[in-house]
């Protein structure tokens, strides 16, 4: 007898894959029923309290940008947010929630009841019907009532044939306590389907008020807290995030589980089914690392209204009296009380080969699978698979193409590619490493890779696509704007050779998008180790260069050396090669023939960052950023004290002109009316390399374009600075250098002419004659 | 079902025996059709005796009756232990063109379902598709076939009973623990694994660079390898009727060039394969170099020097019997670039004077082995001796222990490893400046499937298998 609203999709099972596909299903316009055992398994989370994760939280951004529920869901719900790998690049960052267990699935219920299209009903199915052709077309419960629909999607989780085992204790059960659906998975495997048993775990629950929390290390959730769901991007969450604990296994539990292995149930042979490898029991990362001295584990809690705390990272299968005694070896848990115990449940699943790409059966048409029941592991899995199942159902009973994401397209595309594809032997989780073009799948660009094609199905929403539109907009104009806007590379060419990003014979008009692109020509070898305790000797050793693509050698066997604290002063005709000279130092170029060393290391050999810690540069054109006084001089030195910035700033004469400014060391110089002389923002230049303290300095044409007041101050400032370091003076006015140690005349041929002024003069040669006309 | 494939697998021409080889499922119904008196129990891999018969069901006439084509030893092997790991058939019988190509007729015509003609190399791929060999395995099977020294032979056997290999799966191997290692780190932030990879002295940078040392080692022997296969390219060169052709005729034993006295006899390069001493070389005689308006001549003074330019080694023939002149100083000039190191002097014409001093070649070509002889007569067997000597001297070649150390002489193999040894040295660089660690893993992971395409294997779950198998991870 056919009973009941004609349906057009039928979701058996509530979990996360059936919550997606009756949402998506109902949403597209399906007459949709969603069928559970039990309404408090809608959307239960049975095994760790969180969502999210590696891989995982990149799936629920995902099945959010598609317009599915999951991210929404734990917005509403989560007591604690992180954003893990931080450390890392953007594509691996991946968020991870810990979720008020209860309330997750009451959002969720209250959703379900709510969507239109949509019945959430009780009844345990038993079985499907099939058509004349093979063709699914309804579903029959356990009271014997059938319901027609045009599709049918399976999504039972580990309630198929669910079978919990506490060391030598076996029943048959759902998780967490629930009944199991025994019969469906008979009927199934009578249809032919591939059916395989599969195995997982999970720890005890302990109350929260038993637990020692001195004995544990706190873990806390992030400062700045980043909602899942794009819709909630702007949002501001003010919670009172609750902690999880930190804990580690010993030697003592270690010893209690290896005296009890063999009443494992896994030891023991009694379970068949295959259990995943990224989620062992503690029994078996005890056995099988035996050198390992402890595991860790993490205490969590599970909502805001329970007391219940979830020991995560060890789940077992050994007896209750076993549990007992091995928990209470953990720091922490000494006195725990125990709710419920670890078990390890079996249940029935699909073998995935036997799927399409769009989740539908090959064998019986209008079948569509999701979940745990298609061999997968973990909500998010599920909620993916369910929200595309739900999709490719209505697209089928559309006559419109199904929903297959490519692999390089997302995550979910890698998941679904990989099960239907490769099948697998084990539960399946999803990790960052299945995914072959992971640096493009990252979290954080979920929308932009699905938000489309989620409007295209249908389940995007007009908000959510207009906010997908004003972000793109947003988006696509900065990175225009990069593109065409074109900077004079002089304004800040001198900061990048300071950084030693930019060759300085970069064209000088150029757009930012080509000078990101610049490679940097000189890198550090292969073997080059750091600089350390620079004393400051310097030496050219018949060194010649010439710029890359040119054939005219600026620098001709040069041969120099320079005793560590010394002071050399270098002239000649512009074109002459003295500041070519000195840029080979910090390694700006590499020599084309012969070397340089400091302390008899040549530089080449050393590491750039480590070369160029140690040396100093004053240059003509002084670049300060918009900002502080402060950050300007903490650049020389980011993790400075504001005692060392001051006094590097009195050393540089710069501490008075700066107190006369009007917010002082924070006054913000990139702010409209104040300006800063020449020689002001030169003394902020010495401040800075006062502060960095290298033993090698590069004065670069340094006072040339000042007063001759200013000039003095500077010139003040310089020669302390360049007290006790090796100092190089690249200078037009011969005045302000006529006490330097060595003077070097640099010509077209080499070094024609060194001594000091006085030597230099007597011998009437080149320097001689440049004296006069300076003069 | 599969195809059975069948071919005459030895060389065209007469010879005492030849093999008409076949592989497939259809292997044993041919056997009993083609071979008559085939008994009814045959035991795999056992020679029998039999009579080749010509098959009756391709003819027209459905009743004219097989004809006996030849008596042949036929031996059946049965799948998986064969050549190809398939069902084989091997018939061995009189070497002659026509015998053979009858034979293979009435195998082709003895209507088994999907028999056809065996494509080159055939047997071979077939052997690499069922697992019997690996792809560099394979592809020594055609360096052996090719091998024109005992010193090709050695690396190309070595090559396939699969030592290169060996290195290759172990430096995979190693690559394997890094990534693993990679990937817990990067998908196991909670874990327990402190990772040291920042910096340039991190144990992960450490490991990297063994491994790379390996790819490198291996890439080191590339250039004798190319030389083991290939052979030393020894470029003959000197100005016209210095005696060059005398000289390599010398070396190959034989007339094979025209050697007259009128100067610009050999007018193009002439290559000339030989194997002194076990070494392969490849000879090439050179055109005499002299201005010349001769047009013919002149195309023959390019390809001189393009000969050179791509010598390993090149032996400079002077005329001992006058002074250096225009013409030899214009031939020192084509070589002067090129190490002294690869090159020997050989002053020709020793019976006829002693104008040259070994000091005024030296003054031009500084530390250069100059030998002096007169290429005619026993002397100028002599002179190939000693010519065969320093070669082997030059290129060391007589060191390699070909039973011992691995030598890549395949040009992909090559090829393949430069792409590894680029893609590490660019993760190494990427973790020394600290980039995130799923960009430099990318570069290993590159290099990884680049040594696997050495031997033909693809990256399927091994990293995640490593994963579990060597670090205890999970909830």
């Amino acid at each position: 007898m056919m009973k009941n609203k004609d349906f057009e999709i039928i979701v058996i099972g509530a979990g996360h894959a059936g919550c997606e596909a009756g949402l998506a299903a109902a949403r597209l316009g399906a007459r949709t029923a969603v069928f559970c055992t039990d309404l408090e398994s809608v959307a239960m989370m049975p095994c760790n309290p969180s969502i999210g994760g590696t891989g995982k939280g990149h799936l629920v951004r995902e099945v959010d940008a598609l317009g599915g529920e999951m991210g929404v869901n734990i917005d509403k719900t989560f007591i604690q947010s992180k954003m893990l790998n931080t450390s890392k690049g953007p594509a691996v960052h991946s968020l991870r929630a810990q979720a008020d267990k209860h309330r997750y699935h009451e959002e969720m219920l209250k959703t379900l009841e709510n969507q239109e299209n949509l019945d959430l009903i009780e009844a345990e199915i038993v079985d499907v019907c099939l058509g004349g052709k093979g063709e699914v077309c309804g579903v029959v419960s356990s009271n014997g009532e059938t319901y027609e629909a045009k599709a049918v999607i399976v999504c039972t989780g580990t309630f198929l044939a669910g079978r919990i085992f506490i060391g030598d204790e076996v029943y048959e059960s759902g998780p967490d306590g629930l009944s199991p659906a025994t019969r469906l998975g008979e009927n199934l495997r009578a249809k032919g389907l591939p059916m395989r048993r599969f195995k997982t775990g999970t720890p005890a629950r302990m109350t929260a008020e038993s637990l020692n929390y001195e004995a544990m290390q706190e873990q806390k959730g992030d400062e700045r807290i980043v909602p899942f769901s794009f819709l909630n991007e702007d949002k501001e969450y003010d919670i009172d995030q609750i902690s999880c604990w930190l804990s580690y296994t010993n030697e003592e539990t270690h010893g209690i589980i290896m005296d009890n292995i063999e009443r494992s149930a896994m030891y023991s042979g009694n379970i068949v089914g295959v259990g995943p490898r990224y989620c062992p029991s503690i029994e078996d990362k005890v056995s099988r690392f035996r050198d390992r001295a402890r595991h860790q584990l993490f205490v969590e809690p599970e909502g805001l209204d329970t007391n219940l705390m979830y020991i995560q990272g060890m789940s077992s299968s050994l007896p209750r009296d076993v549990q007992e005694k091995f928990y209470s070896t953990i720091p922490g848990l000494e006195n725990a009380e125990i709710v419920k115990h670890a078990y390890a449940i079996e249940y029935d699943c699909i073998d995935p080969l036997s799927l399409k790409p769009s989740l539908e059966n090959k064998a019986i048409e209008n079948l569509f699978c999701a979940g745990q029941f298609n061999g997968s592991s973990g909500y998010e899995e599920a909620a993916s698979q369910g929200l595309i199942a739900g999709i490719n159902a209505v697209c089928k009973l559309k006559g419109k193409e199904p929903l297959v994401l490519r692999r390089d397209q997302a995550y979910i595309g890698v998941l679904i590619d990989d099960l239907v594809t490769k099948g697998t032997n084990e539960p399946y989780r999803i990790m960052t490493s299945r995914a072959e073009y992971r640096l493009l799948l990252r979290q954080d660009n979920a929308d932009r890779r699905l938000t489309e094609i989620g409007r295209e199905y249908g389940l995007v929403t007009d908000e959510r696509y207009e906010r997908y539109l004003k972000k793109k907009d947003k988006v696509d104009a900065e990175v225009e704007r990069l593109r065409n806007k074109r900077v004079d590379i002089s304004t800040f060419r001198k900061f990048l050779a300071d950084c030693g990003e930019l060759q300085a014979d970069t064209a000088s008009n150029q757009t930012f998008a080509e000078i990101l692109a610049i490679e940097p020509d000189i890198k550090d070898s292969e073997t080059a180790v750091p600089l350390e305790n620079v004393r400051g000797d310097i030496k050219f050793d018949d060194v010649s260069f010439k710029y890359k693509d040119t054939a005219h050698r600026v620098l001709r066997h040069i041969n120099l050396d320079v005793k560590a604290g010394s002071y050399v002063a270098l002239v000649g005709s512009s074109g002459g090669g003295k500041t070519t000279l000195c840029s080979l130092i910090p390694r700006f170029y590499d020599v084309t023939k012969g070397s340089i060393s400091i302390d008899g290391r040549d530089i080449r050999e050393v590491t750039l960052s480590s070369l160029r810690q140690n040396i100093g540069i004053v240059q003509q054109d002084v670049y300060l950023f918009a900002g502080t006084v402060y950050e300007n001089i903490s650049y020389g030195k980011p993790d400075a004290s504001r005692e060392e910035i001051i006094e590097a700033a009195k050393l540089a004469n710069a501490h008075d002109f700066i107190m006369e400014l009007p917010n002082g060391y924070d006054t913000d110089i990139g702010q409209r009316g104040i300006k800063l002389s020449g020689g002001q923002k030169q003394r902020l230049s010495i401040a800075r390399v006062f502060l960095k303290n290298p033993p090698i300095l590069i004065f670069d044409e340094a006072t040339s374009a000042l007063d001759n007041e200013s000039e003095n101050i500077v010139k003040e400032s310089l020669e302390r600075l360049a007290h006790n370091r090796t100092t190089f003076v690249i200078a037009h006015r011969l005045s302000t250098i006529r006490n330097a140690e060595r003077i070097l005349v640099l010509t077209e041929k080499g070094i024609e002419e060194s001594g000091t002024h006085d030597e230099l003069m007597a011998k009437q040669g080149i320097y001689s004659q440049l004296y006069k006309w300076t003069k | 079902m599969s195809d059975t494939i069948a071919a005459i697998s030895t060389a065209p021409g007469e010879a005492g025996i030849g093999i008409v080889r076949v592989s497939g499922p259809g292997s044993e119904d041919i056997m009993r059709k083609v071979m008559a008196n085939c008994p009814a129990e045959i035991e795999p891999r056992h020679m029998y005796l039999g009579s080749a018969i010509s098959s009756s069901a391709g003819m027209a006439d459905a009743n004219a009756k097989a004809e006996p084509i030849d008596k042949a030893l036929f031996v059946y092997m049965k799948s998986p232990a064969s050549y190809t790991g398939e069902d084989m058939l091997e018939i061995q019988a009189h070497g002659g063109t026509a015998s053979l190509k009858s034979i293979l007729r009435a195998v082709l015509e003895s209507g088994i379902a999907n028999i056809r003609m065996a494509e080159p190399g055939e047997f071979t791929k077939l052997a690499f598709l069922n697992g019997k060999m690996d792809l560099s395995q394979a592809e020594a099977v055609i360096d052996i076939i090719k091998a024109k020294s005992d010193l090709s032979l050695g690396i190309a056997e070595a090559q396939h009973s699969g030592r290169l290999s060996d290195k290759v799966r172990e430096i995979r191997e190693a690559l394997l623990d890094i990534l693993a290692e990679m990937a817990v780190d990067i998908d196991y932030p909670d874990e327990d694994y402190e990772i040291d990879s920042e910096g340039a002295n991190s144990e992960l940078v450490g490991k990297l660079r063994w491994v790379m040392a390996d790819v490198d080692e291996l890439l080191d022997t590339a250039s004798i390898g190319r030389i083991a296969r290939d052979g030393v390219r020894v470029v003959i060169a000197g100005k016209p009727n210095a005696g060059k052709s005398s000289l390599m005729n010398a070396l190959l034993g034989e007339g094979r060039v025209i050697v007259t006295d009128v100067p610009g006899t050999t007018r193009d390069t002439v290559e000339e394969s030989a194997s002194l001493g076990g070494v392969p070389i490849v000879l090439v005689d050179t055109a005499g170099i002299r201005e010349t308006g001769d047009k013919v001549e002149k195309i023959g003074v390019e390809r001189t020097t393009q000969a050179i330019a791509g010598a390993d080694m090149v032996l400079l023939v002077l005329d001992g019997s006058r002074e250096l002149d225009d013409e030899d100083s214009k031939v020192l000039e084509y070589v002067e670039h090129m190490s002294t190191d690869h090159m020997l002097v050989v002053i020709n014409k020793e019976d006829l004077g002693n104008s040259i001093s070994e000091e005024t070649v030296r003054e031009k070509l500084p530390g250069v082995r100059v030998i002096r002889t007169s290429l005619v007569g026993s002397a100028a067997t002599d002179a190939a001796i000693k010519v065969s000597e320093t070669i082997g001297e030059i290129f060391e070649l007589g060191s390699i222990n070909t039973s011992e150390m691995n030598i890549v002489t395949n040009e992909r193999h090559v090829q393949m490893l430069r792409n590894a040894e680029m893609n590490l040295d660019e993760a190494i660089s990427m973790l020394q400046n600290g980039e995130p660690m799923e960009v430099a893993e990318l570069s290993a992971h590159y290099a990884y499937d680049s040594l696997g395409k050495i031997i033909g294997e693809d990256v399927g779950d091994e990293i995640l298998n490593t994963v579990f198998s060597k670090f205890c991870l999970g909830k």
